[in-house]
């Protein structure tokens, strides 16, 4: 702590560049968000907890939430994450060609996501009677799925608006803030994926 | 960059906990509107369908988890505004200079341990009851430590008694009233006397008339550096004046109040036994208001007529001690010229407004009934997006230089 003796607030040898990277500005929005799911997950676990009886008699009547959609989605969600790597690495290396590939599969994937949740999944749930105001865990399970749902949409929004910017030439492999924002906006959705998932 | 100005450590702390108890309160107020308008039971019993009823104390949960951190928010940078202005005035650098930072970032991590305590009237778990009790008692400590090396940095040093040091003065007085009765509430027996009395509120409004206090005090201190004339100090040490006694004689009889049972809340007092108490509040608030008035004219006067500042950069002679008021600035950020900013910020306004009109009219949508949406408003909207957006791109008038 000797360095923190207040004379020398006035000499600082370097700014920080921290302050001036987006991948930090990045990386507040999306500890923000983080806890943002995190107060979600865990009212859902409070509801767990304190209303003990009723939340394992609804769970008694939730219909099977794992099926094989449900399966095929998450490993769509989570090898989007490889494909946002590779699309990174190769936009580092200069490849502007094999970064659209990458980039254009990632967008697939979280398509194939975003559309099968929202059009087949919800559907055939509702159908069924797991309507979202049908029980405590039905209010929860569509509450933060959707709210995930929605961060997968705006990812997906923000790629299209990444890969506008590379094709304007904004973003260029030297300056490469915005696609290294997006990357990891990307991981922290499947992150939380994650976490959804597990609940 | 550890070595910071103390001002500087107070907003670092303000901001961390801006970030981190807000979304909560998002969250929660997204949850409320659910409830309202989608049926969505997340705070309230349903008696019709026992499986899908909520907890009213959730709602308490989510508000206090971002309302305690929310009072430390209101404070942080009022400490750092007195620790600064009191350098000052003393003449000298700050006693304790890390325990000053690094006890506001040790508020800042506490507060999140805490909420508890606002409900302990709502929570019957004794082991939950005592965890939050000791985090709360813990919350004194760095506050402690701000007080100690505030007063050990006035300790002997020449004293400028002009009136930004006196609201500062004020406000470590009001901070300690204010502290040493928020130290009851974590005492869980005694909480549960007091919960919704008028000794919460007489605790939080000396401490908020404080935090008021350091914020006025600051801008006392900064007048001469923004307008280059001096207020009128007469003035402004008689607003300071009535402000102190005023606070001082309604807070306190708040809390005597509070003590007694007059409980929060109530247009009237419920019992005869309050009405002198409520006389000599509404005495008090007076004198406040008078103080208020003061400090206006005090600036009103000083803005035409106010004695000249002779250096602005440095009105009130610290740099000779090395606390320099105008200090440049180490970082520039560069200067962009780019149409993103503009296309973003303004033309996708439209662009969602329109969306959310055209969807809200489908024949499916939730929002039937709720809104009278209209497409082609929308279809309006979404063109008003395009025109925008590419006028932002095939114009050349953000790459000229600002003037």
């Amino acid at each position: 702590m000797r360095v923190m003796n207040g004379a020398h607030h006035i000499e600082i040898p370097k700014p920080p560049s921290a302050w001036g990277d987006l991948r930090v500005t990045m990386a507040w929005v999306i500890f923000s968000e983080a806890v943002l799911f995190l107060t979600l997950i865990s009212s859902a676990y409070y509801a767990r907890l304190v209303l003990y009886q009723n939340w394992s008699a609804a769970l008694s009547h939730v219909l099977h939430l794992l099926t094989l959609l449900a399966i095929a989605m998450s490993i769509a969600l989570w090898g989007s994450s490889f494909t946002a790597m590779a699309a990174r690495r190769a936009f580092l290396s200069g490849d502007v060609k094999k970064f659209y590939l990458w980039a254009l599969a990632t967008v697939g994937l979280g398509a194939f996501f975003a559309a099968s949740q929202f059009l087949a999944e919800y559907p055939s749930l509702m159908h069924e009677g797991f309507t979202p105001t049908s029980s405590l865990v039905a209010m929860y399970f569509y509450s933060i799925v959707t709210l995930h749902g929605f961060y997968v949409l705006i990812g997906l929004a923000f790629w299209s608006f990444v890969l506008l910017l590379v094709k304007l030439g904004y973003w260029t492999p030297k300056r490469p803030d915005g696609v290294e924002a997006v990357e990891y906006y990307w991981h922290f959705v499947d992150g939380i994926w994650v976490l959804v998932f597990a609940t | 960059m550890l070595d910071m100005s103390l001002f500087a450590w107070s907003i670092l702390a303000m901001s961390l906990l801006t970030v981190a108890a807000l979304p909560p309160l998002a969250v929660g107020a997204v949850m409320q509107l659910m409830e309202r308008h989608l049926g969505f039971t997340f705070f309230s019993p349903n008696p019709a369908n026992p499986l899908a009823s909520g907890d009213a104390r959730l709602w308490q949960h989510i508000f206090w988890f971002f309302g305690h951190p929310e009072v430390y928010i209101l404070v942080l940078p009022a400490m750092g505004a007195v620790s600064e202005v009191l350098q000052r005035f003393a003449g000298r650098r700050a006693y304790g200079y890390t325990a000053i930072a690094l006890s506001s970032v040790a508020i800042a991590a506490i507060s999140f341990a805490v909420w508890v305590h606002h409900m302990f009237t709502a929570v019957q778990d004794w082991i939950v009851r005592v965890a939050f009790a000791v985090a709360t008692m813990a919350v004194a400590i760095p506050s402690g430590v701000k007080v100690f090396n505030w007063v050990a940095t006035l300790y002997g040093a020449r004293i400028r008694l002009r009136a930004p040091m006196l609201f500062t003065l004020t406000f470590i007085g009001f901070f300690i009233v204010g502290g040493v009765t928020g130290v009851f509430f974590p005492v869980i027996p005694l909480d549960l006397h007091l919960q919704d009395t008028y000794f919460v509120l007489g605790h939080f409004h000396y401490v908020v008339n404080a935090i008021m206090l350091g914020a006025l005090g600051m801008l006392l201190y900064y007048f001469p550096h923004i307008t280059g004339r001096w207020y009128e100090e007469r003035l402004a040490k008689g607003s300071w004046l009535l402000l102190t006694v005023g606070g001082g004689i309604t807070y306190t009889f708040l809390l005597a109040a509070g003590v007694l049972g007059m409980p929060r809340r109530y247009a009237a007092a419920p019992d005869p036994l309050y009405y002198p108490y409520h006389v000599v509040m509404t005495a008090g608030t007076w004198l406040i208001a008078a103080g208020v008035v003061l400090y206006l004219l005090s600036l009103l006067w000083g803005l035409p007529y106010g004695r000249p500042v002779a250096n602005r950069e440095d009105p009130w002679g610290v740099s000779k001690f090395g606390l320099k008021d105008v200090v440049p600035p180490v970082f520039h950020l560069p200067h962009i010229h780019t149409p993103w900013p503009a296309v973003v910020g303004l033309a996708t306004m439209p662009l969602a407004l329109g969306l959310l009109n055209i969807l809200a009219a489908m024949p499916t949508s939730v929002l039937k009934g709720v809104a009278s949406p209209s497409p082609s408003l929308g279809w309006g909207l979404v063109a008003l997006f395009v025109a925008l957006g590419w006028l932002g791109l095939s114009s050349t008038w953000w790459t000229e230089p600002l003037r």
